[in-house]
């Protein structure tokens, strides 16, 4: 990851404002996307579908500016490597995955002597490589989010913008979802953004995030960072709760008393060499002690 | 180029993620796939029941009349009496190219109404437009290759009836070649007027169907207007207007429009039969297209 040139983001946005009407969808939103599963996170109207629908050019930002691999959104050619997952329907029922798949990558410029066999390909890819020629309108619910991922793969994108693609599914259709985006990332090697409002969505695939709320950016970093920083250490004790306390702070620990337990802040491992002479110090009994990370979800609260 | 792999994994079914390697292609592809597919989809090829026979259904009747025509010539050949298709006929006056227009414009609208719908309108309606519009085409792609599918599929109809009834004509009378050097003209003069028919029916069409994401509404709706649009001139006339107000308005009738006033001009028979200014109608006729097309254009841009 730790790369010496620089390339140019897939994506970048700077201050990035729409407006429809006068709903503030984008508030001056900057934020860059680069290799790698990007979480798009936020409530319902936070702005991640109108941030995608700008970068795919299917709407033009009222201010600010976005790029695609440093390319004019406003020009079809930052498209060509580029692939889009819509969060609502979007498939024509009475055409076969088969066909529906072959007629878009010859749409995005993929001959027809190879279109036919890289739709069959995706199909395979996405698990739907049996029920190809069945009408799409027959599928159930899973398997046309699949016929979706694949349409935005077909013609071998870079990047794919996914929007919502565990919306309507169950607990098992999510983890499946989940597991196919990662390995798109991981073993197709395209770049995948992916919005949500569900942080678990974010923790489980993701390595970087942008957060959004009433559209604006609240963090941008990547998800490791983010978690390791608020990184707290928790602590219970059986006696000499309070000379423990007086000890933790006379060592600069800042620690805090929760209902029945102490948290310490940033812990690192000096830090827990100050907790263990704390401990010592005051005779206290450990009842139970450990790191616990913050989940995302604190991030909404701040 | 996995073969090894496959060998020593022994998987034949996981082969990894290939990346594509080859050419891509320009935006000539994406128009000619997406006139191919309306194509298609106009006359419901690869779709089941009602979808595929409603387009021959409607267009069967406008190649029978070219048959008719051509077999009641060859009727009056056998019977002995001189044949002239032409203008300007001796004997018997049979119906030729222009009267052939005048009775198939009419079948070909209505063919228009049920085939046009289908070549926008379900796009819209199952959203499939949002995915077309990511990918390396504009709008303009779009409409344009749409607009091209429906302008073939309307200019195939209103050609092969004259198709028919030429080639019926060239077997019915006794002097094929004779035939030929005598109504050479009306070769150019069906395809003109076909082409231009088909440009602004297409026009008209897609416009109408840009309302509607429901293509039997978009269909009705079609079907209406021309259908108010005939029988509006007709009830102005209660009021008696003077002649000229009578022509202008039956500029409006788009039955009559395409029928027999765009006809006459082609056939070279406007003068004898109307008195208004012949580029009145020629102005009309682009007006109404380039109207219909800044339509188009102003419908999709405010859904985008
Ligand atoms: N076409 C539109 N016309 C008017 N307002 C719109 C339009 N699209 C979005 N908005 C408004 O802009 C704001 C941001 O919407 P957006 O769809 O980008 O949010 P989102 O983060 O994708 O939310 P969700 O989780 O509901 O999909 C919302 O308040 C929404 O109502
Ligand atoms: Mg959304």
């Amino acid at each position: 990851m730790t790369a010496f040139v620089q390339p140019s983001p897939l994506l970048e946005a700077r201050d990035l404002t729409k407006l429809y009407g006068n709903v503030q969808a984008l508030d001056k939103a900057s934020f860059t996307v680069g290799e790698g599963i990007t979480g798009l996170l936020g409530p319902n109207g936070a702005g991640k579908s109108t941030a995608i629908r700008i970068f795919l050019g299917l709407t033009d930002a009222t201010s600010g500016s976005a790029l695609v691999m440093g390319a004019d959104t406003r020009n079809p050619e930052a498209r060509v490597r580029l692939g889009y997952m819509p969060e609502h329907d979007c498939l024509p029922p009475n055409q076969s995955a088969a066909n529906f798949l072959t007629h878009m990558a010859e749409v995005s410029g993929i001959p027809p002597s190879r279109s036919r066999a890289l739709a069959a390909d995706t199909l395979r890819h996405v698990g739907l490589f049996e029920e190809r020629y069945r009408p799409i309108g027959g599928y159930s619910t899973g398997m046309k989010q699949r016929v979706k991922l694949a349409q935005a793969l077909v013609h071998d994108p870079i990047l794919i913008l996914l929007d919502e693609p565990t919306a309507g599914l169950d607990p098992t259709g999510r983890t499946e979802m989940l597991n196919l985006i990662r390995r798109i990332a991981r073993e197709f090697g395209i770049s995948v953004v992916l919005s949500t409002h569900l942080m678990q969505d974010v923790e489980r695939t993701c390595d970087n995030i942008v957060l959004l709320d009433l559209g604006r950016v609240k963090e941008s970093a990547d998800v490791k960072s983010l978690t390791q920083e608020t990184e707290l250490v928790y602590i219970e004790v059986a006696n000499n709760r309070d000379e423990f306390i007086s000890e933790l702070q006379s060592r600069n620990l800042q620690p805090t008393l929760e209902t029945n337990a102490i948290s310490i802040p940033d812990v690192d491992g000096p830090k827990f060499d100050a907790i263990r002479d704390s401990l010592v110090a005051s005779e206290a009994r450990l009842v139970r002690m450990g790191p616990r990370q913050r989940a995302l979800i604190d991030l909404f609260r701040t | 180029m996995t073969t090894d792999q496959q060998e020593r994994t022994g998987t034949v079914f996981d082969i990894g993620y290939q990346s594509y390697e080859g050419t891509r292609e320009g935006r000539g592809l994406a128009w000619k796939t997406l006139i191919i597919d309306g194509v298609k989809n106009g006359m419901g090829i690869g779709r089941g029941g009602w979808a595929k026979f409603l387009p021959w259904l409607v267009l069967s009747p406008t190649i029978a009349t070219g048959l008719v025509f051509a077999a009641i010539a060859a009727f009056f050949e056998q019977l002995g009496i001189e044949v002239d298709t032409g203008e300007g006929a001796n004997v018997i006056d049979l119906p030729g190219h222009e009267d052939l227009t005048s009775v198939i414009s009419f079948m070909i609208l209505i063919f228009a109404a049920f085939v046009g719908p289908e070549l926008v309108c379900p796009d819209r309606r199952n959203r499939v437009i949002h995915l077309y519009f990511v990918r390396p085409i504009t709008m303009l792609d779009y409409l344009g290759a749409r607009w091209c599918a429906l302008f073939i599929l309307l200019l195939a109809a209103s050609l092969l009836p004259h198709i028919t009834l030429w080639v019926g004509l060239l077997f019915g009378v006794a002097d094929a070649l004779g035939h030929i050097q005598d109504n050479w003209l009306d070769i150019p003069r069906f395809v003109g007027n076909s082409i231009v028919f088909a440009i602004f029916t297409t026009s008209i069409t897609i416009a109408i169907s840009s309302i509607t994401d429901r293509r039997m509404i978009a269909t009705l709706i079609i079907i209406g207007i021309i259908m108010i649009a005939s029988i509006a001139p007709g009830i102005i006339s209660i009021f008696n207007p003077s002649d000229t107000v009578t022509e202008l308005i039956n500029l409006i009738g788009l039955i009559d429009l395409s029928s027999n006033i765009v006809p006459s001009i082609f056939f070279d028979t406007y003068s004898e039969n109307y008195n208004l200014n012949i580029a009145i109608p020629i102005v009309w006729v682009i007006l109404l297209t380039i109207g219909s097309i800044a339509a188009t254009w102003r419908f999709y841009q405010a859904q985008r």
